[in-house]
């Protein structure tokens, strides 16, 4: 995707809220720890489920990001998009005045969007009957909730919508962000991912797909990407979000840089709803490669889709071995998703911002639960504890369901 | 707006509306003026302000679709592949091993694959957790659409979902077109 413009884009905010914390030092805390948010689920009634634990959010407060009156216009996975991108716009020293407000463009990613309220609507329906429906039931429920209730929230009158790709959703809000400013389309972007996703019908489909752990007696330890015993993801929610600028304009205001955006790659598998695609990875994740203009060998370090799933992480390795070749073996691959769960469209977001975590910090963050060799995972996962190196260039994956393959690559911001 | 400037242009069409299935059957009701509301059949409205609605009669997936697809899919996508494979007719677009890699697909809805997640709700609120389609997810996700057509033609360029509600077919137009002008792609449906 290197054709087009050549404005470089870089970060200068990041937020988020995760089952592991909702503070960039929090969550970064939680990571270098090792610690698992996986627990036994007890907002939903889960008598009958295989799988009853999941990693939620505990201590998220509407009322510190939200007007009381207006969190009722909100569902959760909007009012998590709004804390995320309040903490990013703070991060990046932005001053949103009137001038700059038209030129902020917003993309969230969601897998599932509002379907809390969707549920409830549903149950009011069908169990109580028609009268009992919410009415704000609509502007609760639609995808692009999250993406106008932001721009509602902070003014930004600029282009905004959402993305739907499943569990790649936030990888391809902010490569699509990145796109607009790299051709010079706009100059800055709030973009990442949001998803509430623990809701009794949605827990159920995901329980049905059979795709979840149903480690439930050891809740942190089911989470084990790439482990020979890995039985399935663990469902999280959450939200992550960062503030893409034009460099030319990032550096006119004096702001301090993250970290460069520098490639982004997105393919479509053409091959099966659920089950992964090797051949159209290893394309998505040459094109990042080929835009961001480097070779395999200055990958520092990958953030793995890891979900725990056998098919994801089997494929995800092969990907990794076929554009990486011998270097596979020695580059370091972690799933914070050990430790986060899946918070399906936010994944892509939250982990971007681990990357940049990384290399701010020099440490990479753990594959925690990692016990037993899989003879077909057999690269360097960062095993159950953090490793203190430097991180220049990170790489980031996502994979979603109905086969939308997405790769980000930032490098460390160096003035 | 710097970058390259490449002429986008239009090759094809396909139509699925409440006035005609088919370029031919939609155009020659817009002609004539026809509307497509009429009162709701598809449930009890009885309780309901509103009992009228558009909706697409006499369509039969069946006619268009594989049996295995149609069961796979929410009524929606079934409107999409239709859509779909009147347009990719109509472009004269040959899909090959060379040139599938630079055909995207963005296909956005407002309300996704809303039959299959109601009907997965009443059944799981009135029948309980273990009713209902497993397959409820796959069909009901934002991104199914996209994902079937990909499948279906085997494009393999990106395949996204944008949603804005009512400015949605809009936004995935302007943006497929930006794609291609900017040089990302070559073609979108």
């Amino acid at each position: 995707m290197s054709k087009a413009g050549k404005t470089r884009v870089v970060v200068t905010g990041a937020g988020l809220i995760t089952p592991l914390g909702s503070t960039l030092a929090d969550f970064w805390d939680s990571v270098l720890k090792g610690r698992s948010a996986a627990k036994r689920l007890e907002r939903l009634n889960t008598a009958g489920f295989r799988t009853t634990i999941a990693a939620t959010i505990e201590d998220f407060v509407p009322e510190t990001f939200i007007k009381p009156k207006d969190i009722r216009r909100m569902d959760r996975f909007a009012q998590l998009a709004i804390g995320a991108t309040s903490m990013a716009l703070k991060q990046s020293g932005l001053k949103t005045d009137d001038e700059i407000k038209d030129k902020v463009g917003v993309i969230l990613g969601s897998a599932v969007a509002g379907i809390i309220s969707h549920e409830s609507a549903a149950e009011e329906l069908f169990v109580r009957g028609y009268r009992y429906v919410n009415p704000l039931t609509v502007p609760l429920v639609m995808f692009n909730a999250g993406a106008s209730n932001i721009c509602m929230q902070f003014g930004f009158t600029g282009v905004s919508f959402g993305i739907a790709t499943a569990c790649s959703s936030g990888t391809n809000a902010i490569g699509e962000a990145y796109l607009r400013i790299k051709s010079g389309f706009a100059d800055i972007m709030a973009a990442g991912g949001s998803d509430a996703p623990i809701s009794p019908v949605c827990f159920a489909a995901w329980d049905k797909l059979r795709a979840m752990s149903t480690c439930n007696d050891t809740p942190e330890r089911a989470c084990k990407p790439f482990s020979k015993n890995r039985d399935g993801l663990v469902m999280a929610e959450g939200a992550g979000m960062v503030i893409l600028e034009s460099m030319g304009h990032a550096e006119a205001r004096g702001a301090d840089i993250m970290a460069e955006v520098i490639g982004y790659g997105a393919t479509s598998d053409a091959h099966h709803i659920t089950y992964p695609n090797h051949a159209q990875e290893v394309r998505a994740m040459r094109m990042a490669l080929e835009d961001a203009c480097i070779e395999p060998s200055e990958i520092d370090y990958i953030n793995a889709h890891g979900t725990g799933t056998f098919a994801n992480d089997k494929v995800e390795t092969e990907t990794i071995k076929e554009v990486f070749g011998k270097r596979a073996y020695r580059v370091p691959i972690s799933s914070t998703k050990s430790m986060t769960g899946h918070p399906l469209g936010a994944s892509g977001a939250i982990e971007l911002i681990a990357c940049m975590l990384a290399m701010e910090n020099s440490a990479i963050p753990p594959t925690i639960n990692y016990e037993i060799l899989d003879p077909e995972c057999d690269l360097d996962y960062v095993p159950n504890e953090a490793r203190n190196i430097p991180v220049d260039v990170a790489m980031s994956n996502s994979f979603g369901f109905g086969g939308a393959n997405a790769i980000l690559i930032a490098r460390k911001w160096k003035d | 707006m710097e970058g390259l400037k490449r002429r986008v242009v239009v090759t094809g069409m396909g139509v699925v509306s409440p006035i005609g299935i088919g370029n031919p059957a939609f155009w020659e009701s817009v002609s004539k003026g026809v509307s497509g509301v009429s009162l709701i059949e598809g449930f009890d409205t009885t309780p309901y302000r509103t009992r009228i609605a558009a909706q697409i009669k006499g369509f039969d997936p069946l006619e268009y679709l594989s049996p295995q697809k149609v069961y796979a899919t929410d009524r929606h996508t079934q409107f999409a592949l239709v859509a779909t494979t009147s347009a990719v007719k109509d472009s004269g677009l040959m899909i090959t091993e060379e040139n599938k890699k630079n055909i995207g697909v963005i296909w956005g809805s407002s309300e996704g694959g809303i039959h299959t997640r109601e009907e997965g709700y009443e059944m799981f609120f009135l029948k309980g957790p273990r009713a209902g389609d497993p397959m409820i997810m796959m069909k009901a996700m934002g991104v199914a659409p996209a994902a079937n057509i990909s499948i279906e033609f085997g494009v393999r360029g990106f395949n996204y979902c944008f949603t804005n509600t009512c400015s949605t077919g809009a936004i995935t137009i302007g943006e497929g077109a930006r794609l291609i002008r900017h040089g990302y792609i070559d073609a979108v449906i």
